[in-house]
This record gives structure tokens, sequence and C-alpha cells, in this order.
């Protein structure tokens, strides 16, 4: 993510639209391609993006200057992301499911279809993400910023206020629990 | 990354790898910026308006003019308190006298 001038996010904490605006051009496409780490659709990626920059929009008042912005914006956004997480859980979990869902006929629902990019890589993703979406919604954000966006256990532990050591003991967890939810799709 | 177990074989990795180099199609930046500013807009009227319900509590004018009407009303209330009190201390003397000195 390129650094914002600082000057820029002053303004627009001072009420400036089109400084606002700048922010948004200059930030979109970065926020943007994080938060498809964690979206299941491209409407869900829109509604995700969307929430973001209205989060920082909110969060303008309370943002410093000391503090990088484009750290701080990609906080709003690692946070979106594993509320969406914790959404789609609880909305999972009241979800009546159809008798005849099985992992197969799951991966290949029409929302986890959509058009663009390279369809082999689209449809590993995919797969990837049905799998998270399987864990917990804290342990699906962090193997999803760290298996898919190549982030560090120090760099999340400080993303999401957590310690080191539980981290890693969380992605040690996290990760058993993938690798059986793996076998078992890969042999039935 | 190595410290932490392999979830399963080389095929998982060729997954992740393959996995990685999807990317999104590009979102509607007109209408993100459109919905930016249709918020800022009403944080901003929301906020102007916190202000001035509060400044409408105490224009000038009816700070100056509450002031002098509550000095007013607190002269003439401590006025008639102390001679209301005036006014019947003599009585009470004159009833503490015939009781004999109880009261």
């Amino acid at each position: 993510m390129s650094s914002a001038d600082p000057s820029l996010a002053e303004q627009a904490k001072a009420g400036d639209l089109e400084a606002m605006n700048q922010l948004v051009t200059e930030h979109h496409a970065a926020i943007t391609r994080l938060l498809w780490r964690f979206a299941r659709s491209h409407a869900d990626l829109e509604d995700l993006v969307q929430e973001t920059f209205l989060r920082m929009v909110r969060g303008l008042p309370a943002w410093r200057p000391q503090q990088p912005f484009a750290h701080w914006l990609l906080r709003i956004a690692t946070n979106t992301g594993r509320d969406y997480f914790r959404r789609n859980r609880i909305r999972d979990r009241w979800q009546v499911p159809l008798p005849s869902t099985d992992d197969a006929s799951a991966a290949a629902l029409p929302e986890a279809v959509e058009p663009g990019g390279d369809p082999a890589a689209r449809a590993a993703a995919q797969e990837v993400k049905h799998l998270l979406a399987r864990l917990a919604p804290d342990d699906a954000a962090l193997l999803t910023l760290h298996h898919l966006e190549g982030w560090s256990l120090v760099d999340i532990a400080a993303q999401y206020g957590w310690t080191v050591t539980a981290t890693k003991l969380r992605a040690w967890r996290a990760r058993r629990q993938l690798r059986a939810l793996y076998l078992t799709v890969t042999h039935s | 990354m190595n410290t932490l177990p392999d979830p399963g074989d080389s095929r998982w990795e060729d997954l992740l790898d393959r996995a990685r180099k999807d990317r999104p199609a590009p979102v509607d930046l007109a209408a993100l910026q459109r919905q930016v500013r249709h918020e800022a807009r009403r944080l901003a009227t929301a906020r102007r308006a916190v202000a001035l319900d509060w400044t409408a509590l105490l224009p000038f004018r009816s700070v100056v003019s509450s002031c002098l009407a509550g000095t007013c009303a607190f002269t003439l209330i401590a006025s008639w308190q102390v001679w209301q009190w005036w006014q019947v201390l003599p009585w009470a003397q004159l009833l503490v006298a015939s009781s004999g000195g109880d009261p």
C-alpha cells in the first residue's frame, strides 16, 4: 500500500470532501485486493470495501497524524474482514442446510463463480476460502492473512492486538484443524 | 511460515500458490466516492445539528435576561422570607413566655 500524503489525511479529517475523494482513489485498489481474500463473492467485496471507507470517514476525527494513515486504514480493513467472517458464521449457523449439500456441491455454488480473472486461480481461491470459512472467524482471519496475503504472524498479532505467543498458538491450532478439513475433503 | 505444520501435502502448497494469484475485478470507484461523500456530508450535518442544539439552549441574550430574572426572583423570595420570620419571631417569644419557658 502506498503511503498517503499526511496533509491529505489531515485535510480529510478537517472535513475536506476533495481530500477524502483522493484518499479513496489512492487506497481503494490495495484495500480491494486485501478484502478480496476475505470475500466470498464480488457483491460481498463491494460491500466490504464500502464498509471500510465508511468506517474511515466515521473514524477520521479520532485519527492522529502521528499514526501512519495507510496502517490505520489497513487495520480498519482487516477488522472489517474479520467482522465479515463473524457475521457469516452467525448466518451459516442459522441457515437451514440443503439436503443434498456436500463439500463438492458447496464449492460449486453460484456465488463461488465470479467473472473475470484466471479461472484456475479463482477456483483455487474459492476452494481455500471454502475451507477457511469452516474455521472459527478469528482463526479464519489469521490464516487468510497468513496464507493468502503472506503476512507474518508478528504483523498479524500487531494488527489484531494479540500477543505474538497467543497468535502462534492460535495459528498452530487453526492449521491443525485446517489440515484435518483439507484431508477430509481431498479423501472424500 | 516454516514454524507451522504443513496442513497437507504438496497439493496444498500448489493450491495456495494458485489461490494467491487470484485477483479481484475492480470495484465501482465512482459509486464508492459518492458513498463516502454522502457519509461525510451526513456526519457533518449531524455534528452541526448537535452543536446548534447546545448553543440554542444558551444564546447570549437569554443568558443575561435569565441571570437578571433569577437574581430578582432570589432577592424577592429572600426578602419575603426575612420579612415573614421577622413577623413570626415576636409571637414565638410570646408563646415561650406564656408556656412558662417550655417551647
